[in-house]
């Protein structure tokens, strides 16, 4: 019973924000003080698909493939360095953890702004892989992180039994370790994937404004003051990471995705 | 010719230096058990030999061929861990299958062989099963399964029944015994406990303070050990010296200063200096010290001040501070070389 | 052997962390370096001879600067503590009565994987005068008119600054909580339970210490977020005294290129603020426990 209740409180507390969206998206005509829209009507919706189709496509491509970009690369240098960090123990190992925490504690605003004129004159600005680099600032330490605490649960013996099977050592680390791991480079994937998706001022500042992602597009339509649109773009906006969650929770199971934020 | 040879193997974990000088050789066939206390370095010997240590000096032959330089994954011999390790993500028959995929066998050979394994060790039909589905003997078993199906020139088992209640470890030990009289497979099985090596092996080497002390049948190391350690480590603490006052008494020594031991389940004991035979060779004690073991009852009987024998012996009569009289058989008397 | 500890040769540390630490050593340390060169106007031309702390003067002597630290460190606070507390509270519930309810789990994941802007909108649609709210009570007759509706958007105390916030980050403390109560179980509660310890007692003694790692843990994340978000209060603060991330923003974005080096002077002072409180924090926690203070 107080489970129930708990669920209850669990579930109105957060799904109440998406009632304005999910209402205002549909709005044709809503003025104050109606409860509910007095008109319902899809032109927000075509608006987004259509009209400024192009637009908004286009900024959930970009979007997309930044994220996307900074997860690989975070991946590909984060599992090595996270294997190092949960699995050995070395001189210096406590240190590096306490300067990997820097970016994770430090905002982007901080270290974006000091990178942008080096970034002008490295032709780096304005640029998709300048931003795959200032994302990579804060989504390379997260995913540090989350793969150090996979492999401080992680048996390497597993990957002497598959030596001594007659595995050779590429083998080992396809067949054997990334299988074991699997389910915490999800999470660090979708982990580092939502933090470049969400992020507005470091990819404003370097971008300059040319690199037009969702959360630049949703910021701009808030100002025009359009809120059915704004609320259609915001739910697009949630749309693949809700997806992602959907996806990962037949996966992962009671693992989920802990640690993200 | 299947065998292992080990000449002179040294070992070193960072400065300190684990095994010194080890020589061993396992014939084709046989099964050998590397007996030592824990943190003895008996695994490290183990991953050594499977290649996934580098030894500090000596050399490693499987099947006569100087292996040194060869990585684990080319070598013909496999270890099979103290814990299962079993690929959460692949099922029974994967498992057992993933050295055979490694050679590239033909899938069709491939699941004949894994078939066959499975039926030798007593898990026909759990193809398709889930690690997470099967007991811990099981998985045990499977993992012994996805050694011996690679036919290894040596099959190298590091403790693998020590995860296993005793119900299961006898039965476990039953198993590996008769797979290894099917299969005819060389094993190099590592233990801590005693009585594990004397039952399975053809031979036992003690692993003692890095070296080996003594290699030989189970008989031999139980009934002769080399020296005083060997006898202890085997429970034996009766070890005396020709010299010492009570053996003199008894007066069936030899005269010369010598160290000698005997099982403390051979020493007879009586309560009455009439009852045994030879009643000059018995000699008088009082009883110290009784330790009820189920079986058997472990009595101190100390003979002197300083002298105390322990001897095993079923339901005794006895009770503490009784006088008692003690005969050591002469043919079960074992002087250290 | 097995366990931690294992030994790698630098050759494979050097390898395995090589690449990853290059990279954030560059762009972190690079970034806040070359921010730091910019704020002291060091360049390459002039070299050391032009430094200056000017920039930073300017700051701290801005009759804004107080104002906008004080609200900065309100948001953060504020919005960490009230998560912190409603999260404890959150988990030991969770973990007591719908510890393996998948359904809970699910639903609490949901505020993780939205982003703060979109949450911030919201907001603004619900609790802005012309928000659901305030339609709701008016719809009703709890309130006469629009303005009768109190103030939640771009208000004194940016009530919706800390709701987003709050919203946004318990799920994230709760996690990192359950994640301790469930592998705990509750045999140590129970143990405190026949040596007499009262319910309060024990939490205090026993939960509260065995999740206080983890607490502390998230909470620092938290404060180090909010102190240097931009969205949410750009979106949903007042225009004066503004956060200092927006201050930092707005002048490092102004027509005004000499306004810059401010701009990242500002930047930099989050950044310390940040660094220097969650340092010292920190050391009173490790000044405490050696006090024998259990925390």
């Amino acid at each position: 019973m107080r489970g129930k209740t708990l669920l209850l409180c669990v579930l109105v507390s957060v799904t109440l924000p998406f009632l304005p969206l999910l209402l205002w998206s549909v709005a044709d005509k809503w003025f104050y003080p109606a409860l509910f829209p007095q008109a319902f009507g899809t032109r927000a919706w075509s608006y987004v698909f259509t009209t400024a189709g192009s637009q908004i496509l286009d900024g959930l491509f970009t979007s997309f493939s930044l994220a996307l970009m900074t997860t690989i690369v975070s991946l590909l240098l984060g599992v090595p360095a996270g294997r190092a960090l949960g699995l050995y123990d070395f001189p210096g190992k406590k240190l590096t953890m306490l300067f990997l925490t820097l970016p994770i504690i430090v905002p982007p605003l901080s270290v974006s702004m000091g990178l942008h004129l080096w970034f002008i004159r490295l032709e780096l600005a304005e640029t998709f892989f300048g931003i795959v680099l200032i994302h990579l600032t804060f989504c390379l330490p997260y995913t540090i992180f989350v793969i150090r605490g996979v492999f401080s649960n992680y048996n390497p013996d597993f990957e002497a039994q598959a030596r001594s099977l007659g595995a050779p050592p590429l083998t080992v680390i396809f067949r054997v370790m990334f299988p074991v791991i699997l389910p915490g480079i999800i999470v660090a994937a979708l982990f580092s994937f939502l933090l470049s998706w969400s992020q507005y001022l470091s990819t404003l500042i370097i971008g300059g404004g040319k690199m037009l992602t969702l959360p630049i597009l949703l910021f701009s339509l808030i100002g025009s003051g359009d809120r059915p649109v704004a609320a259609a773009v915001s739910l697009v906006f949630i749309l693949p990471a809700f997806l992602a969650l959907l996806g990962s929770a037949h996966y992962l199971g009671r693992t989920g995705l802990k640690g993200i934020r | 010719m299947r065998q292992l040879e080990l000449r002179n193997l040294t070992i070193r974990y960072g400065e300190t230096t684990i095994i010194r000088d080890l020589s061993l050789s396992i014939k084709n066939g046989e099964i050998v058990s590397l007996l030592g206390p824990s943190g003895a370095g008996k695994t490290t010997i183990l991953k050594t030999i499977a290649g996934l240590l580098q030894p500090a000096g000596g050399q490693i032959f499987i099947n006569s061929i100087s292996v040194n330089h060869l990585p684990a994954e080319k070598r013909d011999a496999v270890l099979i861990f103290q814990k299962p390790l079993l690929f959460p993500f692949l099922n029974v028959a994967q498992n057992i299958g993933f050295g055979l995929k490694m050679q590239k066998m033909a899938r069709r050979e491939a699941e004949r062989k894994i078939d066959r394994i499975l039926e030798i060790t007593e898990l026909a039909g759990l193809n398709s099963r889930k690690i997470h589905q099967l007991s811990g003997g099981q998985q045990q078993r499977v993992a012994l399964a996805r050694g011996l199906v690679l036919e290894p020139a040596i099959l190298l088992l590091d403790e693998p029944l020590s995860n296993l209640d005793a119900e299961l470890r006898l039965q476990m030990r039953e198993l590996i015994y008769t797979v290894q009289r099917q299969t005819e497979t060389t094993m190099l099985f590592v233990t801590h406990d005693q009585s594990e090596a004397l039952a399975i092996s053809d031979r036992v080497c003690l692993l003692l303070d890095g070296g080996l002390r003594q290699t030989g049948s189970p008989e031999e190391l139980f009934y002769s050990p080399a020296d005083p350690e060997v006898a202890r480590f085997f429970g034996c603490d009766n070890i005396f010296s020709s010299s010492d006052s009570f053996t003199q008494q008894a007066g069936n020594f030899h005269t010369d200063q010598k160290l000698f031991t005997i099982r403390p389940e051979d020493v007879e004991i009586f309560s009455d200096q009439k009852e045994p035979t030879s009643p000059r060779h018995a000699f008088e004690g009082t009883v110290t010290g009784m330790i009820f073991e189920g079986r058997l009852t472990r009595l101190t009987v100390s003979v002197t001040e300083k002298e105390h024998v322990t001897v095993l012996c079923r339901r005794p009569a006895f009770h503490i501070g009784q006088t008692v009289w003690l005969r050591m058989p002469k043919d079960r008397i074992h002087f250290f070389p | 052997m097995s366990g931690p500890g294992r030994k790698a040769s630098l050759h494979q540390l050097v390898y395995l962390l090589g690449p990853a630490l290059t990279i954030i050593l560059l762009l972190f340390g690079g970034g806040l370096l070359l921010g730091l060169f910019q704020a002291l106007d060091v360049s390459s031309a002039t070299g050391m001879k032009s430094i200056t702390f000017d920039h930073f003067r300017t700051v701290f002597t801005d009759p804004d600067f107080a104002g906008s630290i004080a609200l900065t460190l309100y948001i953060s606070l504020t919005s960490t503590l009230l998560a912190a507390s409603i999260s404890i509270v959150l988990a030991l519930a969770i973990a007591h009565w719908a510890a393996n309810n998948r359904i809970v789990n699910f639903i609490l994941q949901i505020p993780l994987t939205v982003p703060h802007l979109v949450i911030a909108i919201s907001f603004l649609l619900l609790l802005s005068p012309g928000g659901i709210f305030s339609r709701f009570f008016s719809f009703f007759g709890m309130i006469p008119s629009p303005s009768a509706f109190p103030l939640l958007v771009n208000d004194d105390y940016g009530v919706s600054i800390l709701v987003v916030y709050v919203w946004k980050e318990i799920p994230f403390i709760t996690f990192m909580l359950l994640s301790v109560l469930k592998n705990l179980g509750p045999e140590l509660s129970e143990v405190g339970a026949t040596l007499n310890g009262s319910r309060l007692q024990r939490f205090r003694y026993i939960t509260l210490p065995i999740i206080g790692p983890s607490l502390g843990a998230a909470c620092l994340i938290v404060f180090a977020f909010t102190f240097g978000a931009f969205e949410v209060p750009y979106l949903l603060g007042k225009t004066y005294p503004v956060s200092l991330p927006v201050w930092a923003y707005k002048n490092y974005s102004d027509i005004d290129l000499l306004a810059r080096p401010e701009g990242i002077a500002i930047g930099l002072i989050i950044a310390a603020t940040i660094t220097v409180s969650i340092t010292l924090s920190q050391v009173l926690i490790q000044f405490a426990r050696k006090r024998g203070v259990i925390i």
